[in-house]
């Protein structure tokens, strides 16, 4: 395809990137025990753990206390050199188990003796099922089984991301001898890997307790001999995402580990934009960088990192994550009902947590290809009982989009972002860690020039960047065997700014620079077998600067002018907002029963507003069988409103936060063939939704004042969402969704209408399949084209020299969007000393016509479809040396 | 909170969806359909009880015979600006009380009796809405409050002789018991001819055209000191990059420069408004220059441009208040088309506080010398 036919094939879309040729050149070296992280592990390592589709677990708040330095214990590289590469992987390593104790009278065990255990180990490191694989004796077995539930691991690893794994475990048993020998002082020596590579203690403060008891006891010895996957595990390291156990507090999580998500085409290997095919979620024009969650509107969508929220997830130009994905440890989405520990958001939560394993060696790593340019580094130190890790990402877009500009005439926009990563984590002990991790961001978009959308307007001008720094500090402990406690705290500024020039006129700058500070204490605790709690504070406050010169919002006794020429004003001021927030909630299990209640207090106050609004929310889950589960919840939910609508001066200092009211009913179930099914209904009501609304009021002096924002507007949104999966496999690996929605909007004394980013139908398809060496993947979305306003009429507008159109009561919508997306991998090993893969990433392979949008004449009398994107690929080849 | 950027991405992404495209949609500069450039009203705000005239600039490429209706109409919805539908799909809960108004040909007459109802119907809104009278007092006598007039063009539909709808449009008429302002008293401007490619020694030729001052034709564009009623710019010779004459007008070899002409006379007005925080403060007229022509040029895909380069250029202004424009247009320029013929010039002044006055000259291309 020659350059010219490229452009011209994508000079209506967005981003003209051209076939896009990356090198991906990594470098690592293993300080420690030749334990690799990166893509490409040894594929003779031995079992190992993998994604069997085990439900990770969940316990509230995620802690990584207690996570013992270990020795991950050599894994050679036999010298396969032909076999497909195989991702990184660490088994999991035992941290702690409780010691056992022998009623009196027991008869006593043999020297030596133990039993053999099959253990499932979530990704948090739990234990979440048990076996007897070869048992001693009926009581001993029992007592061993009992004490397996509380044995806590460092989990299996893929690619330096936890995962579940299933593992065959040796439990050793031993009388204690009057006078136990002296201990290490270093905890943990990483024995207990599933890989049986190393001898070791074992040892733990548990098992100290346990000798200190003096009784007759057995010594938990971990001796795994060697880890076990099932026929279908082993050959499954790609997932699309994992619906995992249910997290009691929320209706629906989905829970995605970075590595795993790599593959999922249409995503350029960004594994968090794979968010973009689960249910529910609405397609946006252009890969916008945001979510529409159930037809709520762009501003209910909350991101998180480590429970703080951030202005955006992901960068611009279909541009990756943030942060670097390596950083991620866990990334969860809830679409709606998200527990109590998240707030004001009216609809969805997507949440990373991060961390980098401390089991990783010196890892140096540099990836570059025709869009960007990243590095990463993790440094352990100390013995693994630290780890410092740093990253940094350019993209350079205006190399390659400069160059078709030179070689066209075109003029492009001009994208850049770049982000940063520093982390420093530290276990002092297996109950206390602390990290801090800093972290930037900064995306601009310059379109200088290169608008012509305005017939006769020449010299536009058009610039968006935005932008963050953040440091999050987090102290966590682990308060005996059922309690953790997290506090955390981050401090950071958040600056987002947009300016307009059009020819002749004073540019119009819109700058928010916000400094922000937040503070969070999370505890979870076991209180009784029946019951868990969680609950914590979630304190925020900011202070907004505002920095507008902007068209002035005309003034009573004022009319439209010619559109050319806004009369500007320029708005400075800075405002506080606090919004200290507390949360609980009750995690009742009464098998087949589960019951998770809490409430969220959330203080509102900003401008002339202030209230507390109380959120309850209730989960409910009645296991009718192992694999069959009613889901049920409901709750309140409330948004305080944007900061310009709120500000004295051009807002609405009285406005009220939006208020939603969640409700949805579903039905998961485990089928066979390891396919696990969801159907969800589910009904949000809105309400007090802010809207521009240009009202006059008598203000305290008698005077007529405009207020420009009123919170009067209502909302619904209605349907079912139906989500099928295949959990990793043989090697395949697919998913299915579709969402059935209605979301509508009511302004005072009107009808009913359809909500902007409404769409009736959405169905998503992700398959992805590897067969010696190769992997096939594609994804296919269909979905309802976005409304559109009908246009009946227009009329001449004398003072603004423009047509205001009159609308339809119904809208028509754009055509039917459809895509597919494939994706083409291929591993390669030159003689164990260079591996990597080539692959291949193509959107809209047939070059399907979309539409995203519609623009008018100057009249209304006619109008014309915005094209979508066209087919767009990426080639590739990564490749490292160790 | 989150960002509010996320609300501009969505225009942002079709703004950037437009770059290199073409959607083939007509210019409004350029004139190919029936239109509604201007409605003059007489004045552009009025005491209660003063009749005002109001006259509409309409015109039709086809040359029908044009019906005009003119409506009156009070809404008390959003004379306060408010905006319940805003355009979101929902529908207003009130509909603006409409009266016709008596007219003749393109003129229409809003009788005093109507301006004066509107202090009454002011009178009876506070029991429902909780403004008490004095401050709706107080609003007419400083702000003033508008009413719309509403005027629809039609003409006889050839195959059946019953008059249809080509366009509509509307503007506003304040009422208020303070001193009115006025429509800015005449169009001032000059047309610069540049000298054909032969004579690029020459000098410029001039003329000054002023429309809006004769009574019984007041949208014509008359001569400043017996000058010729039409411009004359011959046709060009030759056609450098016709495709390339919106970035480099100097490419094009013919063309027109239209200039709003230094006005010694201060005819610019100062108004009382409320500023969107309640506080008094005074508004300055200025000075909005809209041009449209049928001239048209095709590029080098042979879509068809308007020979006009902008919509709206801004004259001198005298208001004391400095403009917000830090660089304004002043000039605009006409491309002349290749074919030689009559091409039509429409401009239309405002002053940006309800003024308008508009006139039309006729442009003739001539053979190239």
């Amino acid at each position: 395809m020659t350059l010219r036919r490229w452009v011209l094939a994508a000079v209506c879309g967005v981003f003209a990137w051209a076939m896009i040729v990356p090198v991906h050149a990594s470098a690592q070296a293993d300080a420690d025990a030749g334990v690799p992280l990166g893509d490409a592990g040894p594929s003779d390592a031995g079992p190992v753990p993998g994604d069997a589709g085990v439900p990770p677990s969940d316990a509230g708040p995620p802690s990584d206390a207690g996570v013992p330095p270990g020795d991950a214990g050599p894994t050679e590289d036999a010298g396969v050199d032909t076999a497909p590469v195989q991702p990184s992987r660490t088994p999991p390593r035992l941290i702690e188990a409780p010691a056992i104790e022998l009623p009196e009278g027991t008869e006593p065990v043999p020297p030596g003796s133990s039993v053999d255990l099959v253990l499932t180990i979530a990704a948090d490191g739990s234990v979440t099922n048990a076996a007897i694989g070869t048992g001693l004796r009926e009581d001993i077995d029992a007592l061993v089984l009992a004490s397996a539930s509380g044995m806590r691991f460092a989990p299996a690893t893929r690619d330096g991301v936890a995962v579940p794994a299933r593992i065959r475990f040796r439990y050793a048993l031993a009388v204690p001898e009057p006078e136990p020998p002296p201990e290490e002082e270093v905890p943990a020596t990483g024995d207990g890997t599933a890989e049986g590579e190393g001898e070791g203690t074992g040892a733990g403060e548990g098992e100290r307790e346990g000798e200190g008891e003096g009784a007759t006891a057995t010594e938990p010895e971990p001796e795994p001999e060697e880890a076990e996957l099932a026929d279908d595990e082993i050959a499954s390291y790609s997932a699309t995402g994992t619906v995992d156990r249910p997290e009691p507090g929320a209706a629906t999580r989905m829970t995605f580990t970075g590595a795993e998500l790599s593959t999922v085409p249409g995503t350029f290997g960004d594994p968090v934009r794979a968010i973009q095919f689960m249910p529910g979620i609405s397609r946006l024009p252009f890969g916008l960088p945001f979510l529409v969650i159930r037809g709520a509107g762009l501003q209910n969508t909350g991101y998180f990192i480590d429970g703080f929220p951030v202005p955006n997830l992901w960068h611009f130009g279909l541009g990756p994550t943030v942060i670097n994905t390596a950083f991620v440890e866990r990334q969860d989405f809830y679409p709606g009902n998200y527990p109590v520990r998240f707030g004001r958001f009216g609809q969805g939560i997507v949440s990373l947590d991060t961390g980098v394993p401390y089991e990783t060696p010196l890892h140096v790593e540099l990836q570059v290809d025709a869009l960007r340019a990243e590095g990463r580094a993790f440094i352990p130190f100390d013995n693994h009982r630290g780890v410092a890790a740093i990253a940094f990402r350019r993209s350079y877009y205006e190399l390659l989009l400069g160059a078709i500009g030179n070689a066209t005439g075109q003029t492009f926009p001009t994208i850049a972002y770049t982000d940063y990563q520093l982390r420093l984590q530290y276990r002092f002990d297996d109950h206390f860690s602390a990290s801090i991790f800093i972290f930037g961001s900064d995306d601009s978009l310059d379109n200088s020039g290169s608008v012509r959308g305005g017939t006769t307007s020449s010299g536009t001008n058009t610039n968006i960047n935005y932008q963050f720094q953040h440091a999050i500090i987090r102290l966590d402990w682990r308060v005996g065997e059922q309690t953790t406690v997290r506090l955390s705290g981050s401090f950071g500024r958040d600056a987002t700014g947009f300016s307009n020039r059009q020819a002749g006129a004073t540019p119009q700058v819109f700058q928010f620079d916000n400094i922000v500070t937040a503070l969070r204490l999370d505890a979870s605790t076991q209180i009784a077998p029946w019951l868990r709690t969680n609950f914590g504070v979630d304190a925020a406050g900011t202070s907004f600067g505002l920095n507008i010169t902007a068209p002035s919002p005309t003034g009573l006794g004022e009319y439209d002018r010619p559109a050319f020429d806004p009369q500007l004003i320029a708005l400075r001021t800075r405002v506080a907002l606090g919004t200290p927030g507390l949360y609980g909630e009750a995690l009742l299990n009464f098998a087949p029963v589960e019951l998770s209640i809490g409430v969220r207090l959330d203080l509102l106050r900003y401008g002339q507003y202030f209230d507390i609004a109380p959120d309850p929310r209730v989960v409910g889950r009645l296991h009718f069988t192992d694999d069959v589960t009613l889901v049920a919840a409901s709750g309140l939910f409330t948004q305080p409103p944007q900061v310009y609508q709120a500000v004295g001066s051009g807002g609405n200092p009285r406005l009220g936060p939006q208020r939603s009211w969640q409700q949805s009913l579903g039905l998961e179930a485990n089928l066979p063939l390891g396919i696990f099914a969801r159907i969800t209904g589910f009904f949000t009501y809105m309400w007090d939704i802010a809207r521009f609304h240009q009202s006059v009021i008598e203000n305290g002096q008698g005077q007529p004042q405009r207020v420009f924002f009123t919170a009067d507007q209502q909302g619904r949104s209605y349907g079912m969402e139906v989500l099928v999966r295949r959990p990793i496999g043989d090697g395949f690996y697919g998913s299915l969704s579709y969402t059935l929605a209605r979301s509508e909007r009511v302004n005072p004394g009107g009808d009913w209408y359809v909500f902007g980013f409404d769409q009736t139908h959405s169905l998503n398809a992700v398959a992805s399949y590897e067969f010696d060496g190769w992997r096939f993947g594609l994804s296919f979305q269909l979905t309802t084209g976005r409304p559109t306003l009908s246009v009946c009429s227009a009329y001449y507008n004398n003072e603004s020299n423009e047509y205001d159109p009159e609308f339809c009561e119904r809208g028509e919508r754009l055509p039917i969007f459809h895509q597919l997306n494939v994706r083409i991998d291929r591993d390669f090993n030159i003689a164990n000393t260079i591996r990597g893969s080539v692959f291949i990433d193509v959107l809209n392979v047939y070059n399907a016509t979309n539409a995203e949008g519609l623009v008018y004449q100057y009249d209304y009398a006619r109008s014309a479809q915005v094209p979508g994107l066209p087919i767009l690929g990426t080639l590739g080849i990564r490749a490292y040396y160790e | 909170m989150s960002t509010p950027l996320r609300r501009w991405l969505a225009p942002l992404a079709l703004a950037l969806a437009l770059v290199g495209c073409n959607f083939n949609l007509d210019e409004p500069t350029l004139v190919k359909t029936p239109r509604i450039l201007a409605i003059v009203s007489d004045h552009p705000e009025a005491n209660p009880g003063q009749d005002v005239l109001v006259r509409v600039l309409a015109v039709d490429p086809m040359q029908r015979e044009l019906h005009y209706t003119f409506r009156a109409c009070i809404d008390t919805t959003t004379f306060l600006g408010g905006s319940a539908a805003n355009g979101s799909g929902g529908t207003s809960a009130t509909m603006p009380m409409c009266t016709p108004m008596p007219s003749t040909g393109d003129e229409g007459t809003m009788p005093g009796a109507l301006t004066q109802q509107l202090v009454a119907i002011l009178d009876a809104i506070p029991a429902s809405s909780g403004f008490d009278p004095a401050f709706l007092h107080r609003v007419l006598a400083t702000a003033g409050l508008p009413i719309t007039i509403r005027v629809e063009v039609s003409a006889a539909d050839p195959m059946t002789g019953q008059d249809v709808l080509l366009v509509s449009g509307e503007r506003l008429v304040g009422i208020t018991t303070r001193a009115p302002t006025t429509n800015p008293p005449y169009i001032y401007f000059r047309v610069i001819t540049e000298p054909p490619e032969q004579a690029l020694d020459a000098d410029p030729v001039e003329t000054t055209y002023i429309g809006g001052i004769d009574p019984a034709h007041p949208f014509d564009c008359v001569p400043w000191y017996g000058e010729p009623a039409t411009a004359t710019v011959s046709q060009p010779t030759a056609v450098s990059d016709p495709g390339s004459h919106r970035e480099h007008p100097e490419e094009w070899p013919n063309h027109i420069t239209l200039a709003p002409a230094d006005d010694p006379n201060l005819w610019e007005e100062s108004f009382p408004i409320y500023d969107f925080s309640g506080t008094v403060r005074t508004g300055y007229e200025g000075a909005y220059y809209s041009w449209y022509s049928t001239a048209s040029l095709p590029d080098r895909h042979g879509v068809v441009h308007s020979g006009l380069h902008v919509e709206t250029t801004q004259g001198p202004s005298h208001g004391a208040e400095p403009s917000a424009i830090d660089d304004t247009i002043r000039n605009n320029t006409l491309d002349v088309p290749r074919e030689p013929g009559t091409y039509d010039l429409w401009v239309v002044v405002r002053d940006g506080h309800l003024g308008t006055v508009a006139c039309h000259l006729t442009i003739e291309a001539t053979a190239a010398p």
